[in-house]
């Protein structure tokens, strides 16, 4: 069966709380792209500055046990649009969108895309327009190409800036950016290692002027930055805080572009970025709109593979004490950092460590927004924690699936976490750990614990729907 | 239930309500989200659209058809399906109190709609139909008999549905019982729902259905209906402007081939079906109810599109505001309105009488700009592109067509009421159009000229009719028009236009909402009814005159004058009775062709006479 749609009635009616729209807080969601759950200084990084970051996190509240809805980029992107886990999600992997050579040609793509949100997904963007919001998003998108039902003009953004598909993301000097549906050259870029025009430094330029033209409104800010992901490319003043001063070592050149100094360029980007995060909040600041500007960053899986083009996230440590990287459903591939500031309403300083996940964006914007969100998503709203007000519902479990990288289940309830993996090879085996005491997943339990296995066997199985596009089991194929 | 579906600030009051309504036994299952997730796929939108539930025997929302060369098309709108529901149809109808089969349809799973195509239909006797389906749904209503004996053909006109009210449409049910047309028109923007039509079509339908189940209906979709504000359809382009302004379609391919489906399946057989560019359908076509015969047209589709074509004449691609632009600079060569493919259909259906004895055209929109207040009393526009008062020579093109057969037009669209005699080069050289009022209207616009009309009719009630120019430069006569005002629900209301077939004339009705059509009281908008002749639809005023036709042995034959000099027609008319005299507009020698049933007579080289009754043909069948 394919993805099926909740059902979409109001819990209840609304009453005389709603807000007017202009009463609503603004909101900017930053969402880095396969940053590791140790690669900012409030996680505990070492080497990469992160100062701005941290400083959110110092003002308002740090996240300790907050996931990614995929281990990879495009379906962690639908989680966090849409509210549901991978077991329910539309999109559950990467893949091209395939046979649209007229649209290809009529808008002029280079690139295909992914797979299309359907037209019938309700993205947290169209709930926060629908309610007065002014939406943008700048960065890197992932959820459908322009003319398809993924359209991010047709998902609720009035402005889409950056990258479409994610394989245009690659590099970081593109020859254009797309202005919703129209190219915008990039001056000075020809897609090498380096050019004038950074792309994070357009990202930036359009979310502080989209800030400063909807002061007046509630505006949501989406930015889905494309920073750390591969190829490591950085402008000459961000890197130059590192060359020289950490050790190189020889690249590892695996299809990416090659960049002669790839820890001091890979730290070097994410400063960079950080600087951008700095701008935003002091634009923020500047313009008066603190109290009313709730600020939230995230990542949307782990680091890169290690060694992979030239990326170190050993050196880095870059996912912390946590085993597997990006692409993998042992925690290191799905545990992120989220930081989120909004001075007198989040109190400053705090760490949480509630277990929570992409899909809790949408209730928890909803909810910040006063907003009535739709029922049957998978997500809680986590705004009970944020704003320290009333008792929070908890999950009674994060479920993952993801049918690449050997195919891949995992579910975790209070600290037990079963995972499954290698399912593409027939693999049915699950390896059960308790996060409490080995949160680097390195105590394999399920001889221990026969019972506990089959259990969380029986509620994986029941808490997900197969989806056609996106088979898990050899047995879910559809015959070709 | 659970809490974290509300506001944070809400949470205690309603969870106390929640305890209450675990109290009166209403608890709802702890897994209440996974059994929502076994319900079919539904759209939503914030504060919006919804698809209700509904008892499975009651899953056929309703039905549309209309019947054309005896073949009778169908439509059935089905709620959505669940998994383990069948996928088809049956249409059956009444014949000597049985119910029999006459055609089965699959319901299509992109907008839950069963198509049914019979042919062989008997036009002759009203007869009761349903769909049915296996689960227990049943939709009765009726395949009136073509209403070829009736001397008043009814057309009842609606256009622009906004959502801003979503509830019940009973006025107009009520009125429209009673008025009891022969034919409802809605001329686009049924759904304001932009991404959800499927949803829009079925409140459409729970709005509409009671007067569409026992007549025929056309319905064809407009900009909104396909998810865009304005639509220039650019022969199917892909548009990358946001507003579209550069032309094409803004929603996917699918979701515009879904929306047209929805709403023109049950139309008669398209002219020319060839698709346009990315796989999308055309719908243009023509539809004979009771000898009024309508052609059926796409003013969209084919359009060019503002932006990028013409230098930007204000803040938008499409909105003129600069007082000093020249009109003729936006009037580029390149510029197309109805399209080649369309205005050759025109050209042979003005030429096609076959049962008809008045032509009226169907559209979207009007060939004018009939606005200059456009949402706001103080927002003044100078011209709309997005009104087919552009681009002007397409415009002439397309009034060419429709005075050439003295068609009348009828559109919706713009918001504002109006009854428009068209100049082509002189005032009144073309037909009358009338746009009707919007069904619920949230965007007020306003016909306010600043200057004074030329010619303005003391008798008329309105103060701004007469002859006027409108944004464009196009020569415009308005004789009724229908401003919002505070205490007229923003101007909305609907259109009726009876067709008189014995006096050949044409009477307009404008009917504002919540009057009771029964009452001897009941006011139409000022300035209504309008009553026009067929023949001023080719208004032009005659340089010389052909002899006048006496003709024996028939009644009301086709007469078609041909101008010799260049071999184009002049027009075609099905005249009234047996003696007609043909105007033309310059002098020379004209080619007369009389056509009754199937004999033809054929007059060459026919001289004009600069006076009229100066010569007699007479035509012997």
């Amino acid at each position: 069966m394919l993805y099926i749609k909740t059902i979409l009635a109001l819990v209840l009616t609304h009453t005389s709380t709603l807000l007017a729209a202009a009463e609503r807080p603004n909101i900017i969601l930053i969402v880095a792209d396969d940053l590791g759950y140790g690669e900012l200084g409030c996680y505990g990084q070492q080497i990469i500055e992160t100062p701005n970051i941290d400083r959110l996190a110092n003002e308002g509240m740090r996240f300790t046990q907050f996931y990614s809805g995929a281990p990879v980029c495009a379906p962690a992107r639908c989680m966090l649009m849409t509210g549901y886990h991978s077991g329910h999600a539309y999109v559950r992997n990467n893949g091209d969108l395939k046979n649209a050579e007229e649209l290809k040609q009529q808008i002029g793509w280079e690139f295909p895309g992914q797979t299309p949100l359907p037209a019938e997904a309700v993205t947290i963007a169209e709930l926060l327009k629908d309610a007065g919001y002014a939406t943008a998003a700048a960065g890197k998108w992932g959820l459908g190409q322009f003319g398809t039902t993924g359209d991010p003009n047709l998902q609720g953004f009035d402005l889409f800036y950056g990258y479409n598909c994610q394989r245009h993301a690659h590099n970081h000097y593109p020859r254009f950016l797309w202005r919703n549906r129209v190219k915008e050259p990039q001056p000075g870029n020809t897609r090498t290692l380096y050019g004038e025009t950074y792309s994070q430094d357009q990202f930036t330029k359009v979310a502080t002027e989209f800030i400063r033209d909807h002061q007046d409104q509630p505006f949501f800010l989406f930015l889905p930055f494309v920073i750390p992901h591969l190829g490591i490319q950085a402008p000459a003043e961000s890197l130059a805080r590192y060359q020289g001063k950490i050790p190189e070592e020889e690249y590892k050149h695996r299809g990416y572009i090659q960049h002669p100094y790839p820890r001091a360029g890979y730290a070097a980007m994410v400063t960079h970025m950080d600087g951008a995060v700095g701008q935003i909040t002091q634009l923020v600041k500047e313009l008066g709109l603190d109290e009313n500007t709730i600020v939230m960053f995230t990542s949307d899986n782990g680091p890169a593979e290690e060694r992979l083009a030239g990326s170190d996230s050993k050196f880095f440590n870059s996912a912390g004490p946590l085993r597997g990287r990006k692409g993998s459903v042992n925690e290191g591939g799905i545990r992120v950092p989220l930081v989120a500031r909004w001075p007198g309403h989040i109190a400053a300083g705090q760490t949480s460590d509630l277990q929570a996940a992409f899909w809790d964006f949408l209730p928890t914007l909803c909810d910040i927004a006063d907003l009535p969100t739709p029922a049957g998503i998978d997500g809680l709203s986590i705004a009970p924690t944020l704003l320290d007000n009333v008792e929070q519902t908890t999950h009674d479990y994060l479920y993952w699936e993801f049918p690449a990288y050997g195919g891949q289940q995992a579910i975790r309830q209070g600290d037990w976490k079963a995972v499954r993996q290698n399912i593409s090879q027939g693999n049915m085996e699950i390896q059960l750990f308790n996060l409490a005491d080995d949160i680097a997943e390195q105590r394999d339990l399920a001889k221990q614990h026969p019972d506990r296995v089959a259990q969380l066997d029986e509620l994986m199985k029941s808490v997900r729907v197969p989806s056609q596009l996106f088979p898990l089991f050899p047995s879910e194929k559809q015959p070709k | 239930m659970s809490l974290h579906h509300i506001s944070v600030r809400t949470k205690r009051i309603l969870a106390l309500l929640l305890l209450l309504a675990t109290a009166i036994g209403s608890a709802t299952p702890a897994n209440a989200a996974e059994e929502k997730r076994k319900q079919p796929l539904k759209t939503w939108r914030g504060g919006g659209q919804m698809i209700p539930d509904v008892p499975r025997d009651q899953i056929i929302c309703f039905a549309l058809y209309t019947v054309q060369h005896n073949i009778l098309k169908l439509s059935a709108q089905f709620y959505p399906l669940l998994d383990s529901e069948e996928r088809n149809a049956v249409l059956e109808i009444k014949q000597d109190n049985q119910w029999q089969t006459v055609a089965r349809s699959e319901i299509d799973s992109a907008g839950w709609l069963a198509t049914f195509r019979v042919e062989n239909w008997d036009h002759s006797q009203d007869t009761p139909y349903r769909v049915t389906h296996s689960g227990g749904a049943s939709y009765e209503g009726l395949i009136r008999k073509d209403p070829i004996d009736k001397h008043e053909i009814v057309v009842a006109a609606f256009t622009g549905n906004s959502n801003s009210d979503r509830g019940p449409r009973a006025d107009i049910i009520a009125n429209i019982r009673a008025q009891d047309p022969d034919l409802l028109f809605f001329s686009g923007d049924q759904s304001y729902d932009h991404q959800f039509h499927t949803a829009a079509w079925l409140l459409f339908g729970r709005q509409f259905g009671e007067i569409i189940r026992d007549r025929p209906t056309v319905t064809i979709p407009d900009d909104h209906d396909v998810g865009q504000g304005n639509l220039w359809g650019a022969n199917g382009k892909v548009s990358k402007l946001p507003g579209g302004a550069d032309g094409g379609y803004i929603m996917p391919a699918d979701y515009v081939r879904m929306v047209e489906r929805a709403q023109t399946s049950h139309l008669p057989d398209p002219y020319d079906p060839t698709p346009i560019q990315q796989g999308i359908n055309v719908y243009y076509t023509s539809l004979n109810v009771g000898g009024i015969d309508f052609a059926i047209i796409e003013d969209r589709k084919f359009k060019t599109g503002p932006a990028g074509l013409i230098p930007k004449q204000g803040p938008r691609p499409d909105h003129i505001t600069s007082t000093d632009y020249d009109p003729q600079a936006v009037d580029v060569p390149e510029a197309r309105l109805l399209g080649d493919r369309q205005l050759e259909f025109l050209h042979q259906w003005g030429q096609d009488w076959t049962r008809a004895e008045m032509k009226a055209v169907l559209s979207q929109t009007i060939f004018a700009g009939g606005a200059h207040i456009h949402g706001k009393i103080d927002a003044r526009l100078v011209a709309d592109l997005d009104s087919n008062g552009w681009p002007q020579a397409g415009r002439a093109r397309a009034l060419r067509e429709l005075r050439c057969c003295f068609a009348f037009h009828l559109a919706g669209d713009q918001h504002l009421a109006t009854v428009i005699h068209h100049g082509i080069n002189s005032w009144e050289d073309a037909g009358y159009s009338f746009c009707v009022p919007s069904i619920v209207n949230f965007y007020g616009r306003w016909w306010h000229p600043l200057e004074a009309p030329l010619d303005h009719d003391d008798s008329n009630p309105l103060p701004y009719t007469g002859r006027y120019f409108d944004g464009f430069k196009n020569k415009v006569t308005m004789h009724a028009y229908a401003n919002p005002t505070n205490d007229n629900d923003n101007a909305a209301g609907y259109g009726l236009v009876r067709f008189n077939k014995p006096a050949r004339e044409i009477n307009l009705e404008c009917w504002p909402r919540y009057v009771d059509v029964t009452q001897p009281d009941a006011k139409q908008f000022p300035g209504w009814p309008v009553t026009i002749a067929q023949q001023d639809n080719y208004g032009r005023t005659a340089v010389a005159w052909l002899p006048t036709l006496k003709i024996n042995g028939s009644e009301d034959p086709v007469v078609r004058v041909t101008d010799d000099a260049t071999g184009e027609v002049v027009y075609t008319l099905r005249i009234r009775g047996n003696t007609w005299q043909p105007k033309v507009f310059r002098e020379g020698n004209f080619t007369i062709q009389v056509t009754a049933g199937k004999e033809v007579q054929v007059f060459k080289n026919i001289k004009s006479e600069p006076d009229r009754n100066a010569a007699t043909l007479t035509v012997s069948f």
